[in-house]
């Protein structure tokens, strides 16, 4: 037999012993939990009332409340919801903590790999055979301008990795910063852009290197290589982290 | 009605499903992050992978050969674009480890291009140690270092006296550093579980090659591969059909442009002292196939007769253009 307290209604100032009584078999016992009177049978392996239970009468206002308790539930299904909310915060919290330590170091290597490649660049683009002068195995970080001059480097747009090439020449010294064009080549300028990507560059490396032409020799009034001391800057993009 | 069974209560179901929830979504975001370092970590190994190929392009890395022992056993996956008419094509490569319970090759790394080298290797490369040497390709004047990357074991078999005993020369040069070609005068000497290259010479091989160190034919997994040079001869031996022809057709490209190059540069010169007559450079740049595929057999041939007028010319001229 089960009653269902929330559908019953009593009066008042009813006690529920008074009310449940007579309606209890004999020998039997009362039980309840949060939603519920129960009544069992003898040797029931439920929870079990005792003499002092049974007999003792309880205030319906209070066995009210006790029903209330479902509230009480539901207050702490909202502590543990809000308890489950700061955790699952807190991981995502460390995660993007974390995130943001690996994207760093991503970034460094990326930086470190593309600043070694523009070092390795600055170092061997004498020997890349549209730039370089002389056969092979001969004239080692030479430069042949005649052919730097005439460079097409829209036609080798994005072949090369750095962001920009830029050669200029150190010696004879020049005061002034001059752009090199096929109307002041080779004696009235010093700067030669090379190949650029347009992209923004942050950082370069730099190596020195011979710059060499075909000239007449004066002197002896003969044509021979003509060399002058320069430097080549390679340009590579660096990311912020 | 079940008296005897357990009573779970709402907060204990809901606490054990959100419980579960969260268990769940920290090992899926733990493995997540575990891949993305993998895949990191593959990716930086694949551009060093290409960083290390920069210095090749010297002229003292012309002709040298070196090999790379790995702490662990590597997948190198390759592929190679040709790229559009004014573009220069490019090849990119992607490391692979082994990860995992299972040590599956793992392929969370991404791919880093190349442009500006022609790298001749299988589509996949395996292995702890990779071999690698590099040889010029000039045609007559110098387009490029061709390097030559694998990890396989080969057995070259040149008869004695045959027209390829210059690859035993020069695989006889590479002996401390490349210990995976051994030459051989006949097959009977080949170790089982080797490449069997056979030039000049026919029988069980995994790999023929016909014709001289000028031009030829290297016939391999069923397709014939035409050559000129002995530079692309070692590229059609130790590459696949597809990273072959590619690379070949990257490479005209890049003669033609250089070609294109030289023209100016001795229109600019003839003001000064003589170079080559710009109308040879112009017929050579017209006369530079495609690719070597066997409808381009003969012009390739035309190919390497003009460049070798060329370089008679060059060496006469007052100012050489190379």
């Amino acid at each position: 037999m089960v009653i269902n307290l929330q559908k019953t209604k009593f009066s008042g100032s009813q006690k529920i012993f008074d009310f449940l009584s007579p309606k209890i078999p004999d020998g039997n016992f009362l039980a309840f939990n949060s939603h519920e009177l129960k009544i069992f049978r003898k040797g029931s392996q439920n929870v079990v009332l005792t003499a002092q239970h049974r007999t003792s009468s309880i205030n319906l206002q209070k066995t009210r409340r006790k029903f209330k308790m479902k509230k009480r539930g539901q207050l702490k299904i909202q502590q543990m919801a809000f308890m489950l909310v700061a955790v699952f915060l807190f991981f995502v919290l460390a995660g993007l903590f974390y995130l943001t330590f690996v994207y760093k170091d991503i970034v460094d290597s990326r930086n470190k790999a593309f600043e070694n490649q523009a070092a390795m660049m600055a170092k061997i683009v004498a020997d890349y055979p549209e730039f370089s002068c002389g056969k092979e195995k001969e004239s080692e970080y030479c430069i042949d301008t005649d052919k730097v001059i005439i460079f097409n480097y829209t036609r080798y747009k994005g072949f090369f990795p750095p962001t920009y090439i830029k050669i200029v020449k150190l010696y004879p010294e020049s005061s002034t910063e001059k752009v090199c064009n096929l109307g002041n080549y080779p004696e009235d300028c010093n700067v030669y852009n090379v190949y650029n990507t347009g992209k923004s560059s942050t950082a370069s490396a730099s190596n020195f290197v011979a710059l060499c032409r075909w000239g007449t020799n004066d002197a002896i009034g003969r044509v021979e290589r003509k060399c002058d001391l320069g430097k080549i800057v390679i340009g590579y993009e660096v990311k912020n982290a | 009605m079940n008296k005897k069974a357990l009573e779970f209560s709402f907060s204990w179901i809901f606490a054990t499903i959100i419980g579960a929830a969260i268990i769940s979504l920290a090992v899926y975001a733990a493995i997540q992050i575990a891949k993305t370092n993998t895949g990191a970590e593959e990716t930086k190994l694949s551009k060093e992978l290409t960083v290390l190929f920069e210095p090749l392009e010297t002229k003292t890395a012309s002709g040298l050969a070196s090999a790379v022992k790995l702490t662990q056993e590597v997948r190198i996956k390759s592929s190679c674009e040709i790229g559009g008419e004014n573009e220069f094509g490019k090849q990119k490569f992607q490391l692979m480890a082994k990860a995992g319970i299972t040590k599956k090759w793992s392929g969370q790394g991404g791919n880093a291009s190349i442009n500006h080298k022609y790298i001749f290797l299988n589509k996949t490369a395996d292995g702890k140690k990779f071999y690698f040497f590099t040889k010029p390709f000039n045609m007559p004047f110098k387009v490029a270092n061709l390097v030559y990357l694998t990890s396989d074991k080969y057995c070259f078999v040149i008869p004695a006296g045959s027209q390829f005993e210059f690859v035993r020369k020069e695989m006889g040069d590479f002996q401390s550093e490349l210990d995976n070609i051994k030459v051989v005068t006949s097959q009977a000497e080949c170790e089982n579980g080797m490449i069997k290259a056979c030039f000049g010479v026919s029988g069980s091989c995994n790999i023929a090659v016909t014709g001289d160190r000028d031009k030829g034919i290297v016939k391999k997994n069923g397709k014939d591969m035409n050559y000129v040079t002995e530079s692309f001869m070692y590229g059609a031996i130790f590459s696949d059909y597809d990273t072959y022809t590619c690379n070949v057709e990257r490479l005209m490209k890049r003669l033609r442009a250089e070609t294109t190059m030289y023209v100016r540069e001795a229109q600019l010169l003839s003001g000064r002292c003589g170079s080559i007559p710009i109308s040879s450079l112009i017929n050579f740049g017209n006369n530079i196939p495609k690719n070597f595929e066997s409808g381009n057999a003969a012009a390739g041939a035309l190919m390497v007769s003009l460049a070798a007028s060329l370089e008679d010319q060059n060496q006469a001229v007052e100012c050489g253009l190379w």
